[in-house]
């Protein structure tokens, strides 16, 4: 879709900065970060799979 | 530390059933395959046949068995309690990025009129992800207009990253980090996502009420569709996806799904349990985790919070891709963060169901590649079977003939028709007995939209299984789809762009059958229902993207607009017309910005 920004100088008001009045109240809440991956979960990728399947002589 | 409640026995149950149904489909189908595939002595192509179509064959019996177990009504009303002072702090997040403000932003002031007549009291924060600074400075434009609109000041808020750390759920997860001790609830939604405040009233009061519930999603009904493929879609998820969810909401229990949007999350169960880290090694298996949707739901339930949803809640919408190029982009994306969630099966104290639920995706794409592996494995098959020996003994007097097997072929090609077909007009039966046909325009209107439906997804299976097997390729092959933004609301495809999209898939079906003809010419007739979609692709993507016909794939939707939906249509029209965005900017220039 295209959007047509018609834009002059004649008309420009004073416009009030958008941080007045737009940013979001400031109450911060903590998250910590999850543990979803063992060590040993991060190896078993496509590559290390296909390792697994193929012997070591064709690889 | 918070547990879920003990799975019930009927949850168990469904669960049981819906298994052994495809275990036992899967198993017939395969009897049939190897006893039609042997009598000519075991080969590795006969075992190999018999796996693929073990595989495939359960993946459509679970489905069909889902939507079976949707069918009938259920038992105990959802509840609906009324909302209590004093009301939770709610606030709803829309992210977005690269978007068409005007749209986006007219949804906004669409929806906030409608809370304000369902007397709920909520902030909306707007979540922008947008890079491109054209685009950024019609947003900002766009959301003065917003507040003039909606007198929205200190209650409407709009904030932009630089850092795009995360994409989506990076984008929600920084707001909750700074905002999050502010509200009690957030309502998640997509930029296309529209909600009725009413609708979202009642997701407020049910985890009043229910304190234990983490995330409750809705049933999203696509609105605003226009071409033949879009309507069809909209069709599907307004007339079968009640179903399917029912079966599926039977099925997860307390273990539900997150599908993203057009869902209310408890703040607190949220920013304890679903801060992501990115995953080791590159994309598309490393990185950043692309489908966070399905990871959050099953976070939320390891920490022991209810993840529910409910099929029954109406004035939940979104909108849909247009044509099947914008279909395939999703797609592509999805599958590339289904494949990622690989990695992620063996995620320490996920409950058994939401890793279940993670094969269940990775199915849902790979599928595709074991349909063409089972097809190739087929012609293969038949090239490589030796001759038939009509005198197998010495001094034979009459020759022995195979015995014809037909009748098994033939069964198990009407099993696997019936599994894909007998679901959708059972909905049918379901959906008249429930008083809900007059929505979809009347019981012959809707049979037909419903052949109908089935006719255009039987020509386009070849062409999706085709872009599917294609996106999961590239992705086990390591090729990073990355995240190309939503291309909203782009309708009609030409045929050169259709040719320019679909050639190769012409390509590739017009050498499998020239192939196949001069080969195993016995097996052309039986190929003919995948390779002439194939040969047709261009045609059929140009097609489905123009608005055929309105006759068929009448919604309750289409038929009765939805306050908020109407809302949103005038309040757009009249932006549209008013020129939104005019505000100034420094140069007087005229720009172009395509989202």
């Amino acid at each position: 879709m295209t959007i047509q920004i018609r834009t002059t100088h004649a008309r420009a008001p004073e416009l009030e900065a958008m941080d007045n009045f737009a940013a979001p109240p400031s109450a911060p809440l903590d998250m910590p970060q999850q543990v979803i991956e063992r060590r040993e979960d991060a190896r078993l990728t496509f590559s290390s799979l296909i390792r697994l399947l193929v012997p070591r002589q064709w690889a | 530390m918070r547990r879920l409640p003990p799975l019930d026995r009927r949850t168990l149950f469904y669960r049981i059933a819906t298994l052994a149904f495809a275990a036992v489909s899967a198993t017939a189908a395969t009897v049939l395959m190897v006893d039609a595939t042997i009598q000519d002595g075991v080969d590795i192509w006969d075992i190999l046949r018999g796996v693929l179509i073990l595989i495939t064959t359960a993946w459509l019996a679970w489905g069909a068995a889902q939507a079976c177990l949707g069918l009938a009504a259920r038992h105990r009303p959802v509840p609906a309690p009324d909302l209590t002072e004093p009301v939770p702090p709610t606030v709803v997040l829309v992210p977005i990025c690269n978007e068409d403000p005007v749209s986006t932003f007219a949804r906004i002031a669409a929806m906030d009129r409608s809370l304000e007549a369902a007397g709920l009291p909520a902030d909306i924060a707007i979540l922008s992800d947008t890079r491109d600074p054209l685009n950024a400075r019609a947003e900002e434009q766009v959301y003065r207009r917003l507040i003039e609109e909606t007198q929205g000041r200190g209650r409407i808020f709009y904030r932009r990253r630089t850092d795009n750390r995360g994409r989506k759920a990076g984008n929600i997860e920084d707001f909750i980090r700074k905002s999050g001790g502010a509200y009690e609830l957030a309502v998640i939604l997509d930029a296309d996502s529209l909600m009725e405040g009413a609708t979202i009233r009642r997701m407020v009061a049910r985890m009043q009420a229910d304190t234990d519930i983490g995330l409750l999603q809705t049933l999203p009904k696509i609105v605003n569709a226009n071409s033949f493929f879009g309507r069809a879609m909209q069709f599907a998820a307004s007339f079968h996806s009640p179903i399917f969810s029912r079966g599926l909401a039977r099925m997860q229990g307390s273990t539900g799904p997150f599908w993203g949007h057009n869902a209310i999350i408890r703040v607190r169960a949220f920013a304890e349990s679903c801060a992501l880290p990115e995953l080791n090694g590159p994309p598309p298996f490393g990185g950043h985790i692309l489908s966070h949707d399905y990871v959050e739901a099953a976070l939320l339930a390891r920490n022991g919070w209810k993840v529910l949803v409910d099929e029954t809640m109406s004035g939940s919408y979104e909108e849909g891709p247009e044509n099947i190029l914008s279909y395939a982009r999703r797609d592509r994306r999805w599958c590339q963060g289904n494949l990622q969630h690989t990695r992620l099966l063996f995620a320490p104290g996920l409950a058994a169901w939401s890793r279940f639920v993670f094969v269940q995706g990775i199915f849902a794409y790979i599928v595709s590649l074991i349909w063409a592996c089972f097809l190739v494995a087929s012609v293969l098959a038949t090239i490589m079977a030796p001759l038939p020996d009509y005198f197998p003994e010495p001094y034979q007097l009459f020759p022995v003939f195979p015995d014809d097997r037909t009748k098994e072929i033939t069964a198990l090609f009407l099993g696997i028709v019936g599994l894909l077909i007998v679901p959708k007009f059972l909905i049918l039966t379901s959906v008249a007995r429930e008083g809900r046909i007059d929505g979809f325009g009347g019981t012959l209107r809707a049979a037909l939209s419903v052949a109908t439906e089935i006719i255009l997804s039987s020509f386009l299976a070849p062409i999706m299984l085709m872009y599917q097997s294609r996106a999961v390729i590239q992705v086990l092959l390591g090729k990073d789809g990355g995240w190309p933004s939503n291309q909203r609301g782009e309708g009609k495809l030409t045929l050169w762009q259709g040719i320019g999209a679909g050639m190769w898939i012409t390509g590739t079906g017009a050498i499998a059958l020239t192939v196949v003809h001069y080969i195993a010419p016995d097996l052309t007739l039986w190929l003919l229902p995948v390779c002439v979609p194939m040969l047709l692709a261009p045609i059929l993507i140009a097609i489905t993207s123009r608005p055929l016909t309105h006759f068929l794939f009448i919604t309750p939707e289409e038929r009765s607009v939805a306050p908020v939906v109407d809302l949103y249509h005038r309040i757009h029209a009249r932006w549209q017309s008013e020129n939104v965005p005019n505000a100034s900017a420094s140069e007087g220039l005229s720009k172009h910005v395509t989202a």
